[in-house]
């Protein structure tokens, strides 16, 4: 696939590393905020490949890992109203409740619909007028237009029997918390490619003047990565607290302005509970008022319910990149992928899960060294459940 | 009774064409569906008995026998069927474990209202299958459960196969440096299934691999220095590799880059975050073999058209024993663990 | 709405944030929308220069 293989050559890989070898003069500490980034830095075993010059910490970028577990809980709670069909993403389905999870609740006849995209939750809704179709609206700013435009579509359309229970969150205020914390070790960012495709590098610009950090907004593959992480140790040698865009195929400075208008139109910015990691002010998205009817926890009048989350589970430091899964004293038992004990373990962009299935051992890190001429590897992600969509890019196509 | 009804000029099944409770009861509309539906498909004399079991003769020693359910969804999808699905499962467990497969049972399990047009399509298409297979459908069963108690149809295959002098295989059999081949692409089946979910929908050229792998296990079977075949169905390649270190205690190391995958594989796994690896195949023969005869078996296969693509993916190791691991554009050794859970429902 | 080919698979994806699309484009699609046009230009170049700058470290 175009602008896929190429980023995926094992030549150019092996000539970034040695580039990155050459120009560290000592081991820099990155964050790569995304959960996209995160599986194909583990999948890959860039974090292992590049383990003498960078220190990498997992962001909490995997939307279905912050999804507040009050939210969850309402989300489960709705699914069991016969006369709902809550639609999720297929990774949201087996993260633990406070009692249950949705996957349980659809094996006992709840009425959940896996979807591939927010669209075809609208068109749920037309087909079955007689349902409240609810659509479970995570994600980031990289999610937030196309679950505007099914919250504009349902509009446009009349829609009575469709809303959604939102859960979308911001990256730029998640980034100053983990800045802000006491403990803060990040010395340069990962910035997040896809979401910068939509809302540009403004924000970014600034988080980096106001805490001196360098950021460097990259892509998914591994050549972006490394790219990404080249440069941003490139402005780390030479202390330039600046941003750069590595992820130049997909990312303008101004962004998306089309994409952004129908976000701005649909929904308002408000506070929101970050699983594992708490309140951070201004942080989530949730239907303007002008479409408060269209919002979940409104029209079914939701009870916010305090739900205990497992003890056992550290994933706020796992989200914070305080800690890495292979650091809790969880991980692999009793905590795996088929029993999990938290989000992270669950979600193919979670970082537990990319650390469990990528099971490393440093002593498998073949190094690049003499490899070339082969084919890119087709091995494409990770062996989960359900929809997880974002294909880096493909042709158009008219209709 | 019975042979009076068989007599008969031939009764509309049933006004709208469609199975009703009647047809599982074992009385006169079960008497026409096996008379206008099964014989007719399923010409052979053991079966046309009609015997509480069929009769049929082996060559002595041991005897293959395995058995399958199959309750894909949809029933109809691009490159077969359930009915040819269900044929080539079972042919294809006895072909893989090295017996030359000789007979089938089968068990349907109607949905009322089922089209009888599409139960005589599927039945036809069981009946083309096992001829391709030179396998003989001898015994069969129908029961009809209310609507809304099935999808359609699911149908049971039980095969009986019979072992050539020589060797026994076995998957506890792969030893250290040994050569891993696939006959051809990983993925076909699972992603021409996968393009006909509700909301998934997606238009691709490509059809599900279904077929039966006898004369491709066939050819492998007089390769020296086979060790063992599998037909890597449910989980893909991963798991069957994943259960072949497991059994014969050794590692597996796969060059991910070597694996065939078709374009419209790889495009739809993008698109919504599977694994080749891990996507079921249905006509697909994975096989162990010493790495002095792994060319000359590649060499064999690519003459069979099922076995085109065939080629050498990996290697057997002594290190990691027990693991799977697939070798990325990195270098990098990535470990091929089992699912978690099914990628999807019914797809066989 | 407008269809998307992703390797030998067509899909249909919401192109109401990409309006200058035409056809023979490149789009970034996540979750059934087109989040933006891919700037074929910039990428070339950059695949260009990387792998210029691998000739260079193998000589």
């Amino acid at each position: 696939m175009k602008y896929v293989d190429d980023y995926r050559d094992s030549k150019l890989i092996a000539s970034l590393l040695r580039r990155l070898r050459d120009l560290a003069s000592r081991r820099w500490t990155l964050m790569e905020v995304c959960g996209g980034q995160t599986q194909s830095i583990v999948r890959y075993g860039l974090d292992e490949l590049v383990s003498e010059q960078i220190e990498l910490l997992h962001g909490p970028g995997c939307p279905v890992c912050v999804t507040p577990l009050h939210l969850l809980d309402a989300a489960c709670e709705l699914a069991s109203d016969p006369n709902v069909l809550l639609c999720s993403f297929g990774d949201m389905l087996r993260v633990p409740g406070s009692s249950s999870n949705l996957a349980a609740l659809k094996s006992a006849g709840a009425g959940i619909r896996v979807i591939y995209s927010p669209l075809d939750a609208v068109a749920l809704a037309e087909r079955f007028p007689t349902r409240q179709v609810v659509l479970f609206a995570i994600g980031f700013e990289t999610t937030a237009p196309a679950n505007a435009t099914a919250l504009l579509l349902a509009h446009q359309r009349k829609l009575t029997n469709f809303s959604l229970l939102s859960s979308m969150v911001l990256v730029p205020p998640a980034v100053a918390a983990i800045f802000d914390a006491p403990h803060n070790r990040v010395q340069a960012l990962l910035g997040p490619g896809h979401v910068c495709s939509v809302v540009g590098s403004g924000d970014y610009e600034r988080l980096s003047a106001r805490y001196q950090v360098p950021i460097v907004i990259t892509g998914f593959e591994p050549v972006d990565l490394l790219e990404g992480m080249l440069r941003s140790v490139a402005l780390l040698e030479t202390a330039q607290a600046s941003v750069d865009i590595q992820y130049v195929r997909a990312v303008k400075a101004e962004g998306n302005p089309e994409a952004r208008r129908a976000v701005e139109r649909a929904f308002e910015v408000c506070d929101r509970t970050w699983r594992g990691i708490g309140v951070i002010p201004a942080s989530g998205l949730r239907p303007a008022p002008a479409f408060a009817e269209f919002d979940a926890e409104k029209r079914f009048q939701l009870r916010v319910l305090q739900g205990a989350e497992n003890p056992a589970c550290i994933s706020g430091q796992i989200l914070t990149g305080a800690k890495k899964p292979t650091e809790c004293p969880a991980f692999g038992a009793p905590c795996t992928p088929e029993q999990p004990l938290g989000a992270t373990m669950v979600s193919q962009e979670g970082a537990c899960a990319a650390y469990y299935h990528n099971q490393r051992k440093r002593s498998h890190a073949a190094l690049v060294a003499n490899r070339s001429g082969s084919r890119v590897s087709p091995l494409t992600s990770a062996p989960e459940t359900a929809p997880r969509p974002a294909a880096p890019s493909s042709k158009e196509r008219s209709l | 009774m019975t042979d009076f009804a068989l007599q008969c000029p031939a009764p509309a099944l049933d006004a709208a064409g469609l199975i009703v409770l009647g047809h599982g009861s074992g009385g006169r509309l079960s008497h026409e569906l096996l008379r206008q539906v099964f014989l007719p498909a399923f010409q052979n004399e053991e079966l046309s008995r009609l015997e509480d079991s069929a009769r049929v003769s082996v060559s002595r020693g041991e005897i293959a026998l395995t058995t399958d359910a199959f309750v894909v969804s949809p029933v109809e999808f691009p490159g077969g069927d359930i009915g040819k699905l269900a044929v080539c499962g079972t042919v294809n467990d006895l072909a893989v474990s090295g017996a030359t497969p000789l007979f089938l049972t089968a068990s349907f399990v109607l949905e009322e209202g089922l089209s009888i047009a599409l139960l005589s399509r599927i039945v036809a298409s069981m009946q083309r299958c096992c001829l391709e297979a030179c396998v003989k459908l001898v015994a069969g069963d129908t029961k009809v459960v209310e609507r809304g108690k099935a999808d359609q149809v699911f149908i049971t295959t039980s095969g009986v196969g019979v072992f050539a002098e020589g060797k026994r295989l076995s998957i506890r059999d792969a030893r250290p440096g040994d050569c891993i081949l696939i006959s051809g692409s990983v993925g076909d089946h699972g992603v021409a299934i996968l393009s006909k979910r509700e909301h998934l929908e997606f238009t691709t050229d490509l059809e599900s691999d279904c077929a039966p792998l006898v004369e491709l296990c066939r050819m492998l079977r007089e390769t020296q220095g086979l060790r063992c075949m599998r037909d890597p169905t449910r989980g893909g390649l991963a798991t069957a590799l994943h259960e072949i270190a497991q059994a014969s205690g050794v590692g597996i190391l796969l060059e991910a880059a070597a694996v065939p995958v078709k374009p419209a594989v790889r495009g739809a796994c993008e698109l919504f975050g599977f694994d080749p690896l891990y996507m079921a195949n249905e006509g697909k023969v994975l096989s162990i073999i010493a790495e002095s005869e792994a060319e000359h078996a590649v060499r064999r296969l690519r003459e069979h058209p099922l076995g085109r693509d065939a080629a050498i993916i990996g290697r057997v190791s002594e290190e990691h024993p027990g693991i799977v691991r697939a070798r990325s554009a990195s270098g990098y050794c990535q470990e091929l663990r089992l699912l978690a859970s099914d990628l999807l429902p019914r797809i066989c | 709405m407008g269809v998307v080919e992703f390797g030998a698979v067509h899909k249909e994806v919401c192109l109401d944030a990409v309006p200058t699309a035409r056809i023979g484009d490149f789009v970034l699609v996540h979750v059934g929308y087109a989040l933006t046009l891919l700037n074929a230009t910039e990428a070339d170049a950059l695949l260009a220069l990387l792998h210029d700058l691998a000739a260079e470290m193998d000589s």
